[in-house]
């Protein structure tokens, strides 16, 4: 087996095909990992100082496993990150991907190169890894070298609100609260009544606009109104990325509208039977209809009845009790930050568990 | 109706006595148990060196029936409220856990969540030490340990390498994977054995007059820890005294004696859980070193465990003085040390301090 290091976004783009071969034959990959998403991240965020540090793993000459990442530098610290999370909400999950067979040989590969073929850092942040992966066992299990170079400080991020559809959407609704589905039965009506019409973006020909529109109910969302607006400050990411992922099946939008108007949507995007609930946003003064719970139970029941099996909330930073009153599950994610046994890594883990963020 | 969890926090080694055979009975049950956390070795551990601590073993009842221990007790360092688990400290102890019913991970979790920040006094910091990579309570604490997470900062550190032998089949194949070198060094053992008259006997045979921990400390005055070191059975009598025949009894621990003229020269003390194994201590007369007694009674001891139908048999932590346990194991895992530490000023502090250190 080989390992080697990609250090240019030219030499990443070359990649499509056997990073995408290997995106599909791991389990636990997330449309954060695949090519498309990383290599448009890289290309608009990615600045002159930063540079990629994709450590490839083949056997012979076919890719069994990768790590995206990247050197950045912070008050004159060197740190290893994933790429593609940073600025983005729900950027998390970004995982080594690795042919399932692969994974301890990956994972012991990786760590090695981490510490002889990129050995330029002092802190290596792994964000958003989920603690039932294999990334996390493989890390604590073959990741001996890096380990022992290394202090682990870990932190909770928080849970991922995870729904598995077990049965039918009936047999869902069923699990919920009588609350619950007296409130969806109230909703839908209402909705109804007020002719609020819902729909996917797929159905729609052509999506030029569909940034526009996203950005137009966006700003007018609480996140618009009262926080940082994510697609507006992401423009140029969001514009790259997202038409493409509907035309080719990766993600979808659906739209809550009334008289031709949006007022809700939620993204979505695919990966398998899996589905990662992305983003979602309502027009506040439409608040009293909850155009916003429409548009995710239209959703779910859409993805329920076309077969997928798991719907992840992405990481609950807030802690969004909503996001718990739809999932009956969770998952824990968690940061992981390296830091080496040197004196600036040691003044850097102990700087690290003073303050109270993760 | 199901029966509702109750918790209840016991404080003093006395307090343990009522739980022997349930513990016995959850141990049995909890998948990944060690023999360092059966009863036996927690209490006697406790009447040995838990006199001036305060224990704070969190234990888990649904209805009569005993779902979830944690064995801990509350320390302090440079000042700093501690809570420490049991059964570790002075005896070599590894791999204790927190024991859980299969089945009820969640709510058991929960409520020792909720026994830890209400039911054992304040603590800064909670350090599990001497945990397996690979252990039942690493997946435990990162997947249902939700309030630890929230209210802690874990602080990872390797505590080493653990080599370690994944048995594949018998006896015979397992010598087949070995180099040729080692093949031929065990061949040469037996056949000096049989020439020099040396007698390998189990203890369990109880062929053997005398008293096992006098005999075991005997030999290991003899032996390089002895001399050398801090001698670990000699040091610690009264513990080995009391835990040494129930494990034997209960088949969780065997010891390999190699006998000259029925004079013990060397012993290995093993323990057992279930398909793993774990090769506690070895020791042998440094005088009859050219004998090689010591892998004399090791060979004898690895077989015995692959005959009992060990799938795993465990080195111990290998610190960087064992080099020789790598020719006899096929793999490796890591033992860790977790602390969590809180988010308080005192427990930063201690998270500080732990990044600060190189140990």
């Amino acid at each position: 087996m080989q390992v080697s290091v990609v250090t240019r976004i030219e030499d990443l783009q070359k990649l499509k095909a056997e990073w995408d071969d290997l995106h599909s034959s791991d389990p636990d990959a997330t449309p954060f990992a695949d090519h498309s998403w990383i290599c448009t991240w890289a290309r608009t965020y990615l600045h002159s100082g930063e540079k990629p540090r994709v450590i490839l793993v083949r056997d012979r000459e076919r890719l069994v496993g990768l790590a995206p990442l990247f050197l950045t530098s912070r008050l004159g610290v060197r740190v290893l990150h994933p790429l593609g999370i940073k600025q983005l909400t729900g950027g998390e999950f970004v995982h080594l991907l690795m042919r399932p067979a692969y994974a301890d040989a990956v994972c012991a590969l990786v760590a090695g190169a981490l510490m002889e073929r990129a050995p330029e850092w002092d802190v290596l942040s792994l964000w958003g890894i989920r603690a039932d992966s294999i990334t996390q066992r493989v890390l604590f299990t073959q990741g001996q070298g890096l380990l022992q170079a290394t202090t682990t400080i870990t932190s909770f991020l928080g849970p991922a609100p995870v729904i598995r559809f077990e049965g039918g959407w009936d047999d869902y609704l069923a699990r919920r609260s009588k609350r619950f589905r007296k409130h969806h039965r109230h909703n839908l009506a209402a909705c109804q009544a007020a002719g609020i019409e819902v729909f996917k973006e797929s159905e729609l020909p052509g999506h030029q606009d569909l940034l526009e529109r996203l950005i137009r109910v966006e700003a007018c969302t609480w996140q618009g109104t009262r926080e940082v607006p994510v697609l507006r400050n992401n423009e140029p990411f969001f514009r790259q990325i997202l038409p493409g992922m509907v035309i080719s099946g990766q993600a979808d939008v659906v739209w809550a509208v009334h008289e031709g108007c949006p007022l809700a949507f939620v993204i979505y995007l695919f990966r398998k039977e899996r589905v990662f609930l992305y983003m979602t946003g309502y027009d506040s003064s439409w608040a009293h209809l909850s155009p916003g719970m429409v548009v995710h139970a239209w959703a779910l029941e859409d993805l329920c009845l076309g077969g997928i099996r798991e719907v992840d909330f992405i990481m609950d930073w807030k802690q969004s009790s909503w996001k718990r009153q739809w999932a009956g599950d969770y998952e824990v994610s968690l940061n992981h930050v390296l830091v080496r046994k040197s004196l600036p890594g040691r003044l850097i883990g102990a700087c690290l568990c003073l303050v109270n963020k993760p | 109706m199901q029966d509702k969890l109750v918790t209840q926090v016991i404080t003093s080694p006395e307090g343990l006595e009522p739980l022997e055979a349930p513990w016995e009975k959850l141990w049995q049950r909890s998948p990944g148990a060690s023999p360092y956390d059966t009863y036996a070795w927690i209490r006697s551990w406790c009447d040995a060196y838990a006199g001036c601590e305060s224990l704070g073993v969190v234990v888990i009842w649904k209805g009569d029936s005993l779902v979830g221990v944690a064995p801990l007790y509350r320390t302090t360092r440079w000042g700093m409220r501690v809570l420490e688990l049991l059964g570790l400290k002075g005896v070599n102890g590894e791999c204790v856990g927190f024991l859980v019913e299969a089945g009820l991970e969640e709510p058991v979790m929960n409520a020792i969540q909720e026994a830890l920040f209400d039911g054992v006094g304040r603590w800064e910091a909670l350090s599990l030490y001497g945990v397996r990579s690979d252990a039942p309570l690493e997946n435990l604490l990162f997947t249902r340990g939700l309030r630890l997470l929230r209210e802690t900062r874990i602080v990872t550190s390797v505590v080493g390498p653990v080599p370690v032998i994944r048995c594949n089949g018998s006896w015979e194949a397992y010598l087949k994977g070995r180099s040729q070198k080692f093949r031929s060094h065990y061949n040469r053992n037996q056949t000096s054995c049989r020439q020099t008259g040396i007698t390998l006997v189990r203890e369990s045979e109880g062929t053997l007059p005398g008293e096992v921990v006098e005999r075991l400390a005997d030999v290991e005055a003899r032996s390089w820890q002895g001399v050398r070191g801090k001698p670990l059975i000699g040091s610690n009598r009264p513990f080995f005294t009391q835990v040494l025949p129930r494990l034997i009894a209960a088949r969780q621990a065997e010891i390999q004696w190699a006998l000259l003229s029925d004079r013990p020269l060397a012993f290995s003390l093993n323990l057992q859980a279930g398909e793993r194994g774990f090769m506690y201590i070895t020791g042998y007369d440094a005088s009859a070193a050219r004998l090689s007694v010591g892998n004399a009674v090791n060979y004898a001891a690895l077989k015995d465990l692959f005959d009992s139908g060990v799938q795993v048999v465990d080195y111990m932590t290998d610190i960087g003085t064992n080099t020789w346990k790598s020719s006899w194991t096929n793999a490796m895992r890591l033992s860790l040390r977790h602390v969590l530490v809180r988010k308080t000023i005192p427990g930063k502090v201690v998270g500080s301090l732990l990044c600060l250190t190189r140990r």
